[in-house]
């Protein structure tokens, strides 16, 4: 046995977009323990929310995160909207569903390329992004923003989309499909990069359910777990369609989860908008939040839960956001075990971490 | 010989890749790497292409100051506190750098004078904060603006309150009430005239010509039992020298403090108050209330905020007044940005 030494990880390290710290217990060279901690980047956003009115208030639960802001501004919509009893119209739904599944699109490419710079595959890296760029520049055309939508408000949506646009969009995407099916390849069949991942951190089927760990981290272990099919959000249960699973749990796995997602929210945007009505796109709501409500949404990262309580005034009493990266954390400190040092950066993005959600 | 090497180095990976990705899977990426040295940058060489907006880019608010009314939603929505806007200045500023551009103004300004445009405001070193000059509600009070001949003169009717110092845009008046002395700084003068509007004994004039007689000033400020306790009186006295309590019903005035300036007794939407008790013209019978045209209103929820006694509330798509309440003081009249808000009888 070898002498124990402690090594710090992050906060600042090259892999890491955000600011996590893990110190890291090795022996030799391998990982035996993990201690993490966060607060580097503690905002106080949902206090916040308490002293604004409900209406300004999405804007900045949506700046909980640039990459799922539009997972968190539905989440703050529709948590509401069941305070106040509002049901919103149906072209709403089909409009937030859709732009969510695009967001997942550019969150799994981000990701993809995030994973690819971990293991120094730096033209790989490259060319996710050049694809997610046009993810990018199809939510500028449609919503305004880049990266922040503002687009979702309680009642529904502040505009509409075009089914012209609608349409568009869906061309865009499949043609997309070769170049992402091309990049995605090299991920799944690449020898050097199957050396990294396969069989890294490998997270079985009772450490994942015992662990509560949520989205493509449990999905990758076997687990059949899609709050698309069992939340009370958006118009999912209209769509039809298999939560994607694989067996291995491992690095390679949670991977694969991804790139299949990738094509899956593809397919969901084509077939909601083939589906989607005509009518109204907002409703009116009340000028006060009076009651409580909580709601689940399927984020990319994993499970989101949103909880909002009125007390009768125009100010939210109590807004609660639990974000995935939250939960996989335990997750993430029983893959670590047992790794070796240079396959912690892999490690840790392998659980798609977002340390601005989870400090919020 | 750059363009030699180069090609030398394309043949020999492109022969390498053909051969060994398809058994081993290695070099798999080689194809589409080989494959973009051909091809056009993906990015584009900003800034000396400039970037092509979408129609619906957030990328700064703009303002059409001379249909702006000044009513002030956009600083209400503002979920940044970004905005600001001075009705009585004819002023609407805007922080750039705490603005997110969530376009809530945009969508909520009544008379769509603010739009979103594409281009974002230039980076800068500081933090840039733009105003814009909208119309001026202060100044359909104005009693047209005097002929200015001469220096502005002040007589002896002065009972030196300082309101004229609060009014002036150039900051050329002092006034120390204490030592009773009243100076302007003629060069800082620019002769707009406001402070001759707002000074409550009509004391200010160009070139010493005005001076109307004052008011009878005999005896102490009262007020009469018509008065509903609103606190206009209070707000406005510039000596601090009254204190309403709407609760407790009473009214108060130091008569130290009190300059006898007048400026009370010209505010007060009951005519209650006036010096010696000489005043109070005979008791209004009727209470008078507020009254909406729901045509005009626009649901802006200045007034709710306005009003001292919380007797009005307004929702989405309708304004109620709780007649209990309302205490008459016409707050409500005076903050409509649409002028929708009058008084009746009740």
């Amino acid at each position: 046995m070898g002498k124990r030494t402690i090594m710090p990880f992050g906060p600042q390290h090259p892999v890491l977009p955000e600011p996590i710290h893990l110190d890291l217990v090795l022996e030799d060279e391998t990982v035996v323990d993990v201690i993490p901690s966060i607060g580097y980047i503690h905002r106080g956003l949902e206090k916040l929310c308490e002293t604004k009115d409900y209406n300004q208030m999405v804007y900045v639960i949506e700046r909980i995160c640039g990459i799922c802001s539009f997972g968190h501004g539905w989440g703050a919509c529709a948590s509401m909207e069941g305070a106040m009893g509002v049901t919103i119209p149906e072209r709403a739904e089909y409009l937030r569903t859709i732009l969510h599944e695009l967001s997942r699109v550019h969150s799994h490419l981000l990701w993809l390329g995030l994973m690819a710079d971990a293991f120094g595959f730096e033209s790989l890296f490259n060319h996710c992004w050049r694809v997610r760029e046009s993810v990018l520049d199809l939510f500028e055309k449609n919503t305004g923003g880049r990266v922040i939508f503002s687009i979702c408000k309680p009642g529904g949506m502040r505009k509409d989309i075009s089914n012209e646009n609608l349409k568009e969009m869906v061309d865009v995407l499949n043609g997309l499909k070769a170049e992402i099916k091309t990049i995605t390849d090299v991920f799944v069949e690449d020898a050097s990069v199957k050396n990294r991942m396969t069989g890294v951190g490998v997270l079985t089927k009772e450490e994942a359910i015992e662990l509560c760990a949520v989205g493509p981290t449990v999905r990758g272990s076997g687990v059949v777990q899609d709050i698309r099919l069992t939340g009370n959000h958006g118009v999912y249960h209209l769509l039809d369609f298999e939560p994607v699973v694989e067996e291995a749990g491992d690095c390679m796995a949670r991977t694969k989860v991804r790139i299949r997602e990738v094509f899956q929210a593809i397919e969901l945007i084509e077939k909601a908008v083939s589906q989607i009505p005509d009518g109204p796109v907002d409703c009116k709501v009340p000028k006060t939040v009076d009651g409580e409500f909580a709601i689940r949404l399927e984020q990319p990262r994993g499970e989101g839960f949103y909880y909002a309580k009125g007390a009768g005034t125009k100010f939210l009493k109590r807004m609660r956001v639990r974000t995935p990266t939250n939960i996989n954390i335990p997750a993430l400190v029983k893959a670590l075990k047992g790794a070796d040092l240079a396959d912690v950066p892999i490690l840790v993005l392998t659980i798609d971490p977002c340390i601005s959600c989870t400090e919020r | 010989m750059g363009i030699l090497i180069k090609i030398i180095v394309i043949v020999v990976a492109l022969l390498l890749s053909s051969v060994i990705t398809a058994r081993l899977g290695f070099f798999k990426f080689a194809g589409t790497v080989i494959g973009s040295i051909f091809k056009k940058p993906a990015t584009l060489m900003y800034p000396v292409k400039p970037r092509e907006w979408q129609e619906r880019t957030r990328g700064a608010v703009g303002i059409d100051g001379d249909n702006c009314i000044g009513c002030g939603i956009c600083a209400n929505v503002c979920p940044t506190a970004a905005i600001a806007v001075d009705r009585k200045e004819g002023k609407w500023t805007i922080e750039r750098m705490q603005c997110v551009q969530c376009s809530a103004c945009v969508d909520n300004c009544p008379k769509k004078c603010l739009t979103m445009e594409n281009q974002y405001t230039i980076p800068d070193v500081v933090k840039v904060v733009d105003t814009y000059d909208i119309p001026a509600k202060a100044a359909k009070a104005a009693g047209g603006a005097a002929d200015a001949d001469g220096d502005l003169t002040c007589a002896d009717t002065c009972v030196f309150c300082g309101l004229c110092v609060k009014a002036c845009p150039a900051d050329a008046i002092k006034v120390d009430r204490k030592a009773k002395s009243w100076e302007v700084d003629t060069d800082a003068c620019v002769k707009c005239g406001a402070c001759i509007d707002k000074c409550p004994k009509k004391s200010l004039s160009f070139g010493g010509a005005a001076a109307a007689p004052a008011a009878d000033e005999d005896g102490d400020l009262t007020c009469a039992d018509t008065c509903v306790f609103c606190g206009l009186c209070a707000k406005v006295c510039p000596a601090d020298a009254l204190e309403v309590d709407r609760k407790a019903k009473s009214w108060k005035v130091d008569t130290d403090a009190c300059v006898k300036c007048g400026a009370c007794i010209d505010k007060c939407p009951k005519k209650s108050l006036s010096f010696g008790g000489a005043a109070a013209p005979a008791a209004p019978a009727k209470k008078t209330i507020a009254a909406v045209d729901e045509e005009k209103c626009i649901h802006c929820v200045a007034c709710e905020n306005e009003c001292a006694a919380e007797a009005i509330k307004v929702d989405t798509d309708k304004w109620e007044l709780d007649e209990e309440k309302c205490i008459g003081c016409e707050a409500c009249v005076g903050i409509c940005p649409t002028e929708a808000i009058s008084m009746k009888e009740a």
